[in-house]
């Protein structure tokens, strides 16, 4: 198809929110690193530029295919998938505990962030046939093998944080796939109940877990950040402060004490929103939530007007990634969920990240340039 | 057709996930309004104090100068190392140093036995109220150990080196014990006009020091900070200078205090050598036409450095509180000594002033009292008149005056003369010493009395007790006869006893008055009322209020406070009364006096007046002869100028021990040339147990 042809037929308004999403994050991201930028002797701002460049051109090279013709690839996907998962367990470099690399040559990457997107296509069409057929707890127990030989992988390496967004990616999808809702949130509330079991097993009896200790006491001091204040409670606690102490206004960019002051841990990625919160205030926070919910609603759209099945489930696949790292990354910052290093999408540093989600951007975009078989 | 119903299947499912994603933004949406609409308040203040430090800036302690402005305390600046238990988090807050670690490595470096992991810990637990307060670990670390802390710094998070400026002598022990010493701020802290004060802060224990604190401290300064999450300063916010505290100018003479010191330990070094037991004393230089205080020392010496915050070690808290003698006493003013014939002159002048004798009239001392318990003159003096009785310290001539004029005379004079009361010095723990008068005795022998009735009613209640039992068991009526008479027999014996208690224990004797008169029995002075009795016979008996800050002045040089001499009291003792027992106490340095032998080589302008003594303490630690030497004396005899009085515990003679001590002040202060040391000097037969 021809490019223009392309460009005319893209919704603009989602292009523009992501746009707008885009520039307030570097705003965010310049005030969250003029410090760290020094420290670590990285402008992180012309990083993430040129990242957003790179992001760019992947965004519109992957609309130059129609995504359809992926449907009959995807089994090779789910094992590009696993191979990818497997390489990084053998010849990954363990950094910060979990966050995978494989480095080839000088260049690093996260393969984290690519097996979303594969695992995305892979279940989409593992997922359309199904549509309607998942009333049952045992027609549930197929999804759950081809999602649980990836997610056990992942949990080896072990990177907690993927593995949720795996669950939350399939929840979603799931959902869409017509489960029975009922199963759905019993099962969503009984795993949350076993968690609870679990670690509170593991600190009256010893039970063992697959956690290292520095993840469980993540979920605990998001209870209560007063069991450790200066510890991990440490986090919680001066997230909080940053955004309450912003207001309804804000104290301005690059006037935030928190944030200046270094009281924020990895203010550029994980808390990156306390930032905005603490600068902008109230109405920053409001306004960043709106574009990401108007990104999560126009996907949404785009979901119902595809040609086919497989291709809604792509996209509700993106929209239930996107939906569980704005969730996970915004709820750590204002202390509503658990501590853990998701990213938040096109706002976080870090290239890898960046890049994978303007290519998920455009299978969404992809899903919607191509809705019409007619047209082509 | 399947993709037809798969089609409305979704359609139907994406209205359900829509809702969910419209209640996921709902909730973080009422969160982040909850937070930074509702809670906003609280989280600004937060941050506030997430970033603002007040700093203390500690004012330099006023300077204390001698009246010639020699410096005998003043501050240097030491580093101290600190712990700020607030900031004991490290670089970037997500991998956690331990404060138990940060602990453990600077018990490693500092490498000191004297600071452990637990007395750390025990150090932040006492200051767990103010924890935002810095924990001073140690005073004074050598600049090589800054330099350690200084590169470490990333792995000791909350460890700061704070400089500061701290007390020191440049004199080390010279004038120790007036001086005083600093240390760390305890039950201070809840004594009124301490509000101000920080659980860092050092305040004057003793001395001057302790007298003066509010003068001495000045006033802390602030500076307000704002930090990063590691302590680290950003900028300044707002700066309130600190303001030194003011100095004070002593009345005290460096030269003379040096060389009072200098004698006493020469002095000490000379009697040790016959009484090993002779380690402590005291001495007192009084200006006798103002009070000031020209010198005062105490023996064993102090050193305030010792103290200045730091905890002691094993050894010097032995050396200054349990050792015999402990040194940490300032025995100019806590001390109370049996003045022995130093007291002589009080009981000279309440029988002159009695009118009982005349100074010509000539008693016959035939080496003992002629009245019971005829207690014994050191000598057999033959005929003696007021001066030759002075000037040898004759026994029984004072029994005799002290018989005539009677103990209320005594008392009188004594009081007049300030003795068994406080100076009133600015300086602290003054003891008031014991003069045995009238209302002395109405209070004690009351006591005395109480004690004695109380204690042998019990034993009767006791006796009746056990006889009532044995009395109602009694197995006839003959059997219970004989038991009431045991009982009233043995009551009996107790009534006699308590007779004979009451009468010797609440009475005063007639021999309690011959030893008064000759300085024995009761008395009990300290060596600062000793100083200022003499003082007021020296400058005609008017008596002042002995004091030892001259002025108050600000750091800027400005005169706050000029202390001028205080009159106590203007005595009730005739000049002529005076001028006697000024003339007798000047025999005492002349040809046959019990100090000639001190003097003989004084030239004719500077004449001395003096008294020896020797006392009989009655005190544990003292043998048969072992006995305190005191001296006090006044020149020029013609024209007084400076009074002294010295006490050298176990001295054995005044004029041996103590008198060499007034004769170096007098030296020097008149300026006589004398370079032999008193250690040199040879006198034997002068060893008077006057």
């Amino acid at each position: 198809m021809r490019i223009s042809k392309v460009l005319k037929s893209i919704d603009p308004l989602l292009l523009l929110d992501v746009a707008l999403i885009l520039v307030m994050g570097f705003f965010v991201l310049a005030s969250a690193s003029h410090n760290a930028g020094e420290r670590f002797g990285v402008d992180f701002v012309q990083r993430q530029l040129l990242w957003t460049a790179v992001g760019v051109v992947a965004f519109f090279l992957v609309l130059t295919v129609d995504y359809s013709k992926l449907a009959k690839y995807a089994t090779h996907i789910y094992i590009l998938n696993l191979l990818l998962l497997l390489a990084v367990l053998f010849l990954g470099t363990e950094t910060k505990g979990a966050q995978a690399w494989i480095y080839i040559g000088p260049l690093g990457f996260q393969p984290a962030e690519v097996v979303k997107t594969l695992l995305i296509i892979g279940m989409a069409q593992f997922l359309a046939p199904r549509i309607g057929k998942l009333n049952t707890l045992k027609s549930f127990i197929p999804v759950f093998i081809y999602v649980g030989i990836p997610l056990l992988l992942i949990m080896m390496q072990p990177d907690l944080g993927t593995g949720l967004v795996y669950v939350a990616i399939m929840f979603g999808m799931m959902l869409a796939a017509g489960a029975s809702p009922l199963l759905l949130t019993s099962l969503f509330a009984g795993g949350i109940g076993l968690v609870v079991l679990a670690i509170y097993a593991h600190y009256t009896w010893d039970l063992w877990l697959p956690l290292k200790e520095y993840q469980l006491m993540r979920l605990i001091v998001f209870v209560d950040p007063m069991i450790d204040p200066r510890g991990w409670g440490w986090n919680v606690i001066q997230s909080q402060i940053a955004v309450g102490s912003g207001g309804l206004l804000g104290k301005g960019w690059m006037m935030g004490s928190q944030s200046g002051g270094n009281f924020l841990p990895e203010q550029w990625t994980d808390f990156i929103f306390s930032v905005l919160a603490e600068e902008f205030g109230f109405i920053g926070s409001a306004l960043m939530l709106l574009f990401f919910f108007l990104l999560l609603y126009r996907g949404i759209k785009i979901a119902t007007k595809a040609k086919d099945p497989f291709g809604s489930l792509i996209v509700i696949g993106v929209i239930s990634m996107f939906a569980f790292h704005i969730l996970q990354n915004i709820g750590m910052a204002i202390g509503i969920m658990p501590i853990t290093g998701i990213p938040l999408p096109f706002v976080s540093y870090g290239g890898s990240a960046l890049l994978a989600n303007m290519i998920a951007l455009g299978l969404v975009m992809n899903v919607y340039v191509y809705r019409d078989r007619i047209l082509f | 057709m399947e993709v037809r119903k798969s089609k409305l299947i979704l359609e139907k499912t994406l209205k359900i996930y829509t809702w969910v994603i419209v209640a996921i933004f709902l909730v973080m949406f009422v969160r982040v309004a909850w937070l930074q609409i509702i809670k906003t308040e609280l989280y600004r203040t937060k941050a506030v104090s997430n970033i603002m430090r007040w700093l203390p800036e500690t004012a330099p302690r006023g300077e204390i100068l001698d009246r010639n402005g020699q410096v005998l305390a003043t501050n240097r600046p030491v580093f101290n190392l600190c712990l700020d238990y607030m900031g004991m988090s490290d670089e970037d807050g997500t991998s956690q140093i331990n404060s138990d670690e940060v602990v453990n490595r600077l018990v490693e470096i500092l490498d000191d036995p004297e600071i452990t992991y637990e007395q750390i810990q025990n150090m932040i637990k006492s200051q767990s109220g103010r924890l935002y307060e810095p924990v001073i670990i140690k005073r004074d670390i050598p600049i090589e150990l800054v330099t350690v802390f200084e590169e470490r710094r990333r792995e000791l998070p909350g460890v700061s080196i704070i400089a500061q400026p701290q007390r020191s002598y440049p004199h080390e022990t010279l004038a120790g014990h007036l001086l005083g010493y600093v240390h760390s701020i305890k039950e201070e802290l809840e004594e009124p006009g301490f509000e101000d004060y920080g659980m860092a802060d050092l305040v004057g224990k003793t001395g001057i020091e302790k007298v003066y604190e509010h003068d001495l401290r000045g006033e802390n300064g602030y500076r307000q900070v704002e930090v990063t999450a590691l302590n680290r300063p950003v900028r300044e916010v707002q700066t309130i200078p600190a303001i030194p505290g003011n100095d004070l100018i002593l009345t005290i003479d460096l030269e003379l205090q040096r060389v009072m010191e200098k004698s006493f330990d020469e002095v000490l070094e000379k009697v040790q050598k016959d009484h090993p037991k002779a380690q402590a004393g005291a001495a007192v230089l009084l200006d006798v036409k103002t009070g000031k205080v020209l010198a005062m020392t105490s023996r064993p010496e102090l050193d305030p450095t010792d103290f200045n915050g730091n905890s002691l070690s094993q050894e010097q808290a032995d050396y200054y509180f349990s050792n015999e003698p402990p040194a940490l006493r300032n025995r100019a003013l806590q001390g109370a000594y049996v003045p022995g014939s130093t007291f002589k002159m009080v009981t000279a002048i309440a029988a002159l002033e009695s009118g009982v004798v005349s100074p010509d009239e000539y008693l016959t001392c035939t080496g003992r009292y002629w009245e019971s318990p005829y207690i014994k003159c050191w000598d057999v003096h033959g005929s003696v008149n007021l001066y030759s009785a002075l000037a040898k310290s004759c026994n029984v001539y004072f029994q005799e005056m002290a018989a005539r004029s009677g103990i209320e005379a005594i008392g009188r004079i004594g009081t007049e003369l300030g003795l068994g009361q406080r100076t009133g010095i600015d300086l602290p723990y003054e003891s008031s010493g014991l003069l045995p008068h009238l209302e002395w005795q109405e209070k004690e022998f009351g006591a005395r009395a109480d004690r004695i009735n109380k204690q042998i009613d019990e034993r009767i209640k006791g006796i009746e007790d056990e006889y009532q039992k044995n009395i109602e068991a009694a197995a006839d009526e003959s059997e219970k006869k004989r038991l009431e008479r045991e009982l009233s027999g043995k009551i009996n014996v107790w009534e006699q006893e308590r007779k004979i208690q009451l009468n010797h224990y609440t009475r005063w004797h007639t021999w309690d008055t011959y030893n008064t008169g000759i300085g024995q029995g009761y008395n009990q002075y300290s060596v600062i009322q000793l100083a200022n009795y003499v003082s007021t016979i020296a400058n005609g008996g008017t008596r002042y209020k002995p004091y030892i800050v001259d002025r108050i002045i600000s750091y800027e040089g400005e005169v706050l406070k000029q202390y001028e001499p205080e009159l106590v009291l203007e005595t009730s003792i005739s000049a002529d009364t005076i001028r006697e027992v000024q003339r007798g106490m000047q025999a005492v340095t002349e040809p046959g006096g019990t100090a000639y032998f001190l003097f003989s080589d004084f030239p004719e302008e500077i004449k001395v007046g003096a008294k020896t003594g020797t006392a009989q303490t009655g005190r544990a630690d003292y043998e048969k002869d072992d006995y305190d030497g005191l001296f006090v004396a006044f020149a020029p005899a013609d024209n007084p100028q400076i009074a002294f009085a010295g006490v050298v515990e176990h001295g054995y003679s005044g004029g041996g021990s103590a008198g060499y001590i007034a004769k170096a002040l007098m030296e020097e202060y008149f300026g006589i040339g004398q370079e032999k040391s008193i250690l040199e000097l040879s006198e034997v037969e002068h060893e008077i147990v006057d």
